[in-house]
Order: structure tokens, then sequence, then C-alpha cells
């Protein structure tokens, strides 16, 4: 893989929990990345290691000497130079990840003898601990970080990484999008696969959402130039995707599905969720619960389902709400459910209502407060009434039914011009989160099994499973009951020690970019062996450089993921074959 | 050739052997070569088969009869009224052997040890100097291990470099390659001292 002969260095101490220290041959210390992956030839076993830390150590007296003394700068310069060879000796320091003797490959229990040799990974050591691509579950993610050029791939198993939860970590810009776009292209190149070999076996079905529009529209590089087609627009891939925004220019301009919400489908605690983005104070979130239950049945206002539209209706919304024919539809509605003809009225009786119930300071709260939600009159929002419901489907139950049944399509939420809209996208997954969640618990009241495999992709998965939010989110819900049920979620955060422990420790696998917080990377590193020297990996990673740990690989390690053009190539390779391998048994047959 | 030629004529000799210790040769200085010698001078002595050499690190003199009686005197007059007053005393050289010569080449490393009364003479052309420094066209510095070893200070070397300031400063008036050549040996020979032992060296050429 790499032109350095011989021996890379030589084991000199250390343990299993602290690591080895190799004292290095090569005078090029600077060949030496940390992450990369060595091998140990033992007496017994081969190692695989991963360095974790690099090092100099010099003769400090002969430094200090030096720097004490009045001699120029560039002779000094030109005195140490001369000698730098012998006051210093290079070293690694490697965390042990595995070992083999010839039989399968397990994690490491032993340490290599004193004096073994160090020396470069070859594609067959790869091989024998990493496995091989094989199309079916194994497939390559990028290649591993080594001393030197590397020509090998690391395989991920798609077939374990979805059996389970798994997370996507890194600072923002490192590459998170990029690989849940390769990952959600070869989870379907696995389920074709599958399908073609098993036809029992259960449909996957991805539902991302895409706060970006990385996955539905384009990936973009950091400075926004277009790089490629997202995973769910290439035409590779049409077939299998539905796309939906609730940006409807954008989904008149690109031909995706309207996604309009249905406040009626709200509940208090999806409202707790998003009120504090809004600005929302405390004291009127203690209320929200009472201030929503006399809303639906004080038998003053008695707006039902129409309940938030109690919080925010007043003459300026109502001027808004006539601009637009699902406003139209919820004015007629309501109206008809209070017998109040115009919304000023309604907002003063509504007042008086809770004024009379739960007291002055209560009122004034939600006088002031409920300005703030007035945002809401900014999303597309819809009504579905009792009588349209016989003959009309909710986008979010066509979203569902898609998801659940056999020859339905995976589905993404393109936020388009809402990317900035945190509030909205919480509200859509949320609902959507929730509806498929009761769907499923119905199907298996009666008697039934989902018959697809769905994964979840969760784009800045705190807003969801946050310490706080995980509670009241149905997407806690889901980590917590919905796995042996077939729905997993793929995690993505740039803050990982923001999400509840809970939820990291339901994560088998984790792809890990650079994070340089200690408590992210703690969070990221949660359940791994050694993670203790593994951190100091971590914060090294350059862009698109990821540390993957957990059930997909066999040992931990550090990858250059697969350069997206690349991956589409692949992709379409595949595809490719595939159509000739059932032209060819067309023609035969 | 060099060393052939410094050799082929006796009278040259400015002492011989006196004294021979484990890595330490003393000279007995011949009275009218008092002048030439000093501390930093590099003595070669014509031994039989390898010619030894080595660099003064101490000078001695002392009175032949064990005790000198004071004279109040100047330099001038006890000259004009002794004039044989340098043959009382005797002056003894002190000189690390550090190195040899075989056939006409210089090797940093001592060899076989001369004997008493062998000649000792002083090397001080350009040329000698040049087959002592830089044995290869290059600087070598390498029998300053022996030198640091046997005790020599800081100082000593800058004794050293005082006295071939000229010769060295015409090799390298910035003395950069004269640096690179000293470390390593200066290291090997004391590493917590490099700097040291570089800025005496230093001061001497300035
Ligand atoms: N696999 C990859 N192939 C090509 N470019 C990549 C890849 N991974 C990362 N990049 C580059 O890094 C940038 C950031 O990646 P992205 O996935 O958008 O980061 P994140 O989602 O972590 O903020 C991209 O815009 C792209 O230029
Ligand atoms: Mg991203």
């Amino acid at each position: 893989m790499n032109k350095l002969a011989g021996p890379l260095g030589k084991v000199i101490e250390g343990s299993l929990s602290r690591g080895l220290k190799v004292l290095v041959r090569d005078e090029n210390i600077e060949n030496y990345p940390v992450g990369a992956l060595v091998v140990i030839k033992g007496t017994k076993h081969h190692y695989l290691g991963v360095i974790t830390d690099i090092g100099i150590e010099s003769a400090g007296e002969t430094v200090k000497s030096f720097y004490g003394s009045r001699i120029g700068n560039e002779l000094k310069d030109i005195a140490m130079d001369a000698i730098k060879d012998y006051v210093n000796t290079r070293f690694i320091e490697i965390a042990l990840l595995g070992q083999s003797s010839g039989e399968m490959p397990r994690s490491a229990d032993t340490i290599p003898n004193f004096y073994s040799d160090v020396v470069e990974v070859r594609q067959e050591d790869i091989k024998v601990f990493f496995g091989e691509e094989n199309q079916k579950n194994l497939w390559n993610i990028g290649t591993p970080k080594v001393p030197g050029e590397s020509t090998v791939y690391i395989p991920v198993d798609i077939e374990k990484l979805i059996e389970l939860s798994f997370g996507i970590f890194g600072k923002s810009g490192t590459g998170k999008t990029f690989l849940g776009n390769i990952l959600a292209g070869y989870m379907i190149l696995y389920d074709d696969q599958k399908s073609s070999v098993d036809k029992e076996s259960k449909r996957l079905r991805l539902l991302i959402f895409d706060m970006h529009s990385e996955y539905s529209l384009k990936l973009r590089d950091n400075k926004g130039n277009v790089i490629a087609d997202g995973i769910a627009s290439m035409n590779l891939f049409s077939n299998k995707f539905l796309r939906y925004t609730p940006d409807l220019e954008l989904a008149k301009e690109a031909g995706l599905e309207e996604l309009r919400i249905d406040y009626s489908d709200l509940t208090v605690d999806d409202l707790r969720l998003i009120a504090p983005i809004f600005g929302v104070s405390e004291g009127f979130l203690e209320h929200l619960g009472e201030f929503a239950s006399i809303l639906k049945r004080d038998k003053r206002c008695k707006l039902g389902d129409l309940w938030i539209w109690g919080l925010i209706l007043d003459k300026d919304s109502e001027d808004k709400m006539m601009k637009d024919i699902e406003g139209r539809k919820i004015l007629d509605e309501i109206k008809k459910r209070t017998n109040v003809e115009d919304a000023d009225k309604l907002r003063r009786m509504i007042l008086k209502v809770i004024k009379d119930r739960l007291g002055p300071s209560a009122c004034s709260s939600f006088r002031s407060q409920t300005a703030k939600l007035k945002q809401l009159l900014n999303y597309p929002y819809t009504y579905i009434t009792e009588e349209e419901k016989q003959t009309k489907k909710s986008s979010i139950d066509a979203i569902v039914d898609n998801l659940v049944s056999e020859n339905g399509r995976s589905v993404v939420i393109s936020m388009g011009k809402y990317e900035k809209e945190t509030p909205l996208y919480m509200i859509m997954a949320n609902l959507i989160a929730r509806r498929l969640r009761e769907r499923i618990l119905s199907m298996i009241v009666r008697g039934e099994e989902l018959k697809t495999k769905i994964v979840i992709f969760l784009e800045e998965a705190h807003n969801f499973l946050g310490r706080e939010t995980y509670r009241m989110s149905p997407f806690g819900e889901i980590a917590r009951e919905m796995r042996k049920k077939g729905v997993t979620l793929c995690v993505i955060d740039q803050k990982p020690s923001e999400l509840d422990d809970d939820v990291i420790s339901m994560l088998w696998t984790s792809f890990v970019f650079t994070l340089t917080d200690e408590r992210d990377i703690g969070a990221a590193l949660m359940g791994t062996p050694r993670a203790s020297l593994l951190r100091k990996v971590v914060p090294v990673l350059e862009r698109q450089e990821v540390l993957i740990h957990g059930e997909a690989v066999n040992f931990p390690v550090v990858v250059k993921v697969l350069n997206y053009k690349k991956a589409a190539e692949i992709f379409k390779e595949h595809k490719r074959r595939k159509l000739d391998l059932v032209r060819q048994i067309m023609e035969q047959g | 050739m060099v060393w052939a030629s410094l050799f082929a004529v006796k009278e040259n000799a400015i002492g011989e052997v006196a004294c021979v210790r484990a890595g330490e040769i003393d000279i007995f200085v011949y009275p009218e070569h008092y002048s030439e010698i000093r501390v930093g001078s590099i003595i070669a002595i014509n031994s039989d088969q390898v010619k030894p050499v080595g660099l003064a690190v101490n000078i001695a003199h002392e009175p032949r009869h064990g005790s000198i009686h004071p004279l109040r005197k100047g330099r001038e007059e006890i000259l004009r009224e002794y004039p044989d007053i340098d043959y009382q005393h005797r002056l003894v050289l002190t000189v690390v052997y550090s190195s040899h010569v075989k056939g006409n080449t210089l090797y940093h490393v001592p060899a076989s040890m001369p004997r008493l009364h062998d000649l000792a003479f002083l090397v001080n052309s350009n040329d000698l100097l040049d087959a002592f420094f830089r044995p290869n066209g290059e600087w070598n510095f390498d029998f300053l291990r022996y030198v640091i070893e046997a005790g020599a200070q800081p100082l000593t070397l800058r004794g050293l470099f005082f006295t071939h300031r000229d010769y060295f400063l015409s090799k390298d008036p910035n003395c950069q390659s004269l640096v690179r050549a000293l470390a390593r040996p200066l290291y090997m020979a004391d590493p917590k001292n490099v700097g040291r032992y570089l800025e005496c060296i230093l001061e001497a050429l300035r």
C-alpha cells in the first residue's frame, strides 16, 4: 500500500488499556497520521491497531543548553539540524483493536511481545480483519487511513447497520450529509439485491427529514456550489422516492409533492417543543394545557381540534388567512363552531373566558405570548373537514401509507425555502413520526405485522432527542419501542452531547466525523472498546474522514469516505449490471 | 605527503616525549620553541609506525631544580644577566592523544603509544592544519570527543580555536560549516553542554 520498506517500528512498551508505544524507524514522523491503521506482527497473532498519538521525545537538556546559549539563531538552527537525529526519538502510540492467528479475527485480548515489528497494513490484512465487499450485505464505504497511500476499501455491513439505530456525528461541514446520502444509496442497493433473491423478506423504506434539501435536490460544497444530485433526485432512484415539501413554489417548480400542515394534528406537547424557539415564556407554557382544554371544550369557545387557531386568531391573522383558500376554509369552520362573526370579537371573548377561569395573570400571559406564535401563519397549513376526510387523504397519511405498504416508496421531506425554520421542521417531523407510530401500533393491535423495514434519517436530531425534548417527541418513543417492530433511526447531529444518554445508548453503530468538544467526543464514543484511546483520534480527523465503530464494522476504523461522485458512479454501475442480468435471464427464458 | 615532509627534518622537532599515560602524552619542549607553543597547539609525534597526533591541553613550566629563586627583574634584564635561564627550567606540554597518521592518512582515533624520546613536531602550516581538521576534504572534529573526555572544558576549546583563528576564518568566514561539523562530536562527547561549548568556540572566532 505504501512504499516504506521493512518494519515501521518496534513495540517497546505499553498495555492493552493504555495502548502500545512503538519506536519509529522512519526518520520522517510526518508519515504517521493519527487514526491510521497498522499491523503488529506478534509471535502468535497478527494484531490490528490504530495510531492514537504520535510524538517526539528529545534530550531536553541538550535543547535547553542550546536555547540558553548566546549563539546566533541561524547558527543554532544549523547545529540543531546537525544533531536532530541524536536528540530525538520518534514514537507512535497504538490502540490494539483486533487480533488474528489465521482463524476469525476477534477483539484483541492479548498484546504482542516486546520488540514485535509494526508493519504497514496490506490489502490481505484488511480482508482478514474487515471482510470484503460482496454487494450483498457488505458495501465499500471508503479507504482506511494508513501511513502512506491507501488503495483498499473498508466495507460496511448495511444489513447490521439498519438492524439497529445508528448515529452520524461531527461538526458542521465535515461530511455527515454526504455520508447520509451514500448510506441511503447503499441501503437501496442492498434492498434491491435482497428482494431479488428473497421475495419474502421485508422491503426497506427510508424516511428522510431533509432540512437543507440535500437528499431531495442537490448536494453542495461548503461555499454553496452544487456538487451532485442528492440521492432522491438521482434518475437512477427516481422510482424509489417520493419527495414532499412545505415549500409550495418548490413543489411546483421541481415536481415535488406539497406538504401542508394540519394544525389540528398538533398536541400540547408538540407546541411545547417548538414554543421556546418562538421565545414564548415559561409561564405561558405552564398554562398551555389549561388554555388548550378551554379552547377545545369551554362551551363558549368549542373550537375542538381547531384549538390552536384560538391562540393566534385576531384581526391581523384573519386578514392574512383571508388571502389563502385554506385560511378561508378554516375561518368558515371556526365561525360555524363558535357562532362568532369576526375574529376581533372572538379574541375578546376568548380572553374573557380565560380571565374568568384562570385569573387575570394567566390571561395577560395569554394576551402577550400568543402573538409570538403567529409565525405559524407563515407556514403552509391546511385543514381537512370531517366530510373531506371521507374522500381525501392528508399528505401525512399518504406518506405513512407509502412507508408501511409493500408497494410504497421511500419518502424524503424537503424543507425547501423553510430550511431555517426549525419549528416547522419539528412540527412536520413530529406529526409524521406520531402518525407512523400510531399506524404501526394499530396494525399490531389488529394482529398484522409491519411488512416493511423503516429507517428514519433525522438531521439535527437534538431537536427531537435532546435531554429535554426526548420525552415529549414521538421520536423518543420510536427509538425506545419500535426497533423490534422494524423501525430504526439514523440520528444525525453536530452536538451528540446534547442528545439524551438513553438515545446514545440505543445506537449500535456510529460514524464520527471530527468533534472538538470533550463531551461531544465522549458521547460519540460511548460504548466503544478503548474509547479513552480512540478519543484522541476524533479531534484530528479531516473533512470527509470518519471514525466508524459498532455493529456494522468488525473493528473501529478511520475511513476517508468515498467521494460522492464516485459513489454515484458505483450506484449507476450496479444498477446497469443488474439490468444486464435481468435482460440475460429474459433472453434465455 | 604533508606528514612525511613534517617529520623529514628532525631539527624541526619542538620537543620529545617525556611521559606516556593512558590517553595523554607529556612532551618535553625545547626551550628555543617555548614561544611557539600554547594551549590548542596540535602536536604530531614521529614514532616508529603510526604517528600519534594530539592537542595540547596543558602547559607547565617548572624549575629544573625543584624551586625558583625570586629575581625581582624584568624579562629583558633577566635575559641579559642569565642568558641560559630557559635551560634552568623545563616546559612540559600535555597532549591529548586523539588521532594518528598511518601512511599518509590521518584518523581521529588513537592507536599505539609513542615511546619516550620520540620527537614531537608542531602542526601549524595551512597544509598540515587542513590535513588535521579536514582529513577527507571536509571538517572533521571527531578528535574533540577524546579531548572533552580527557576533561577539556569549554574554555580549553576556546583556546584551541583562538590559536587557529585565522586559519578557521579563512576557510569559513561565517562559521556555518564549522558549526554544522562541530555539533555532532560535541553532542556525542557532552550532550548537556553542546550550547556552552559552541558558544565559547564562536567567541574565540568572533
Ligand atoms: N463524501 C464526500 N464526497 C465529496 N465531498 C464531500 C464528501 N464529504 C464531505 N464533502 C465536502 O465537505 C462538505 C461538507 O459536507 P456535508 O456533508 O455537507 O457536511 P455536514 O453535513 O457535516 O455539515 C461538502 O460540501 C463537500 O464539499
Ligand atoms: Mg449537513
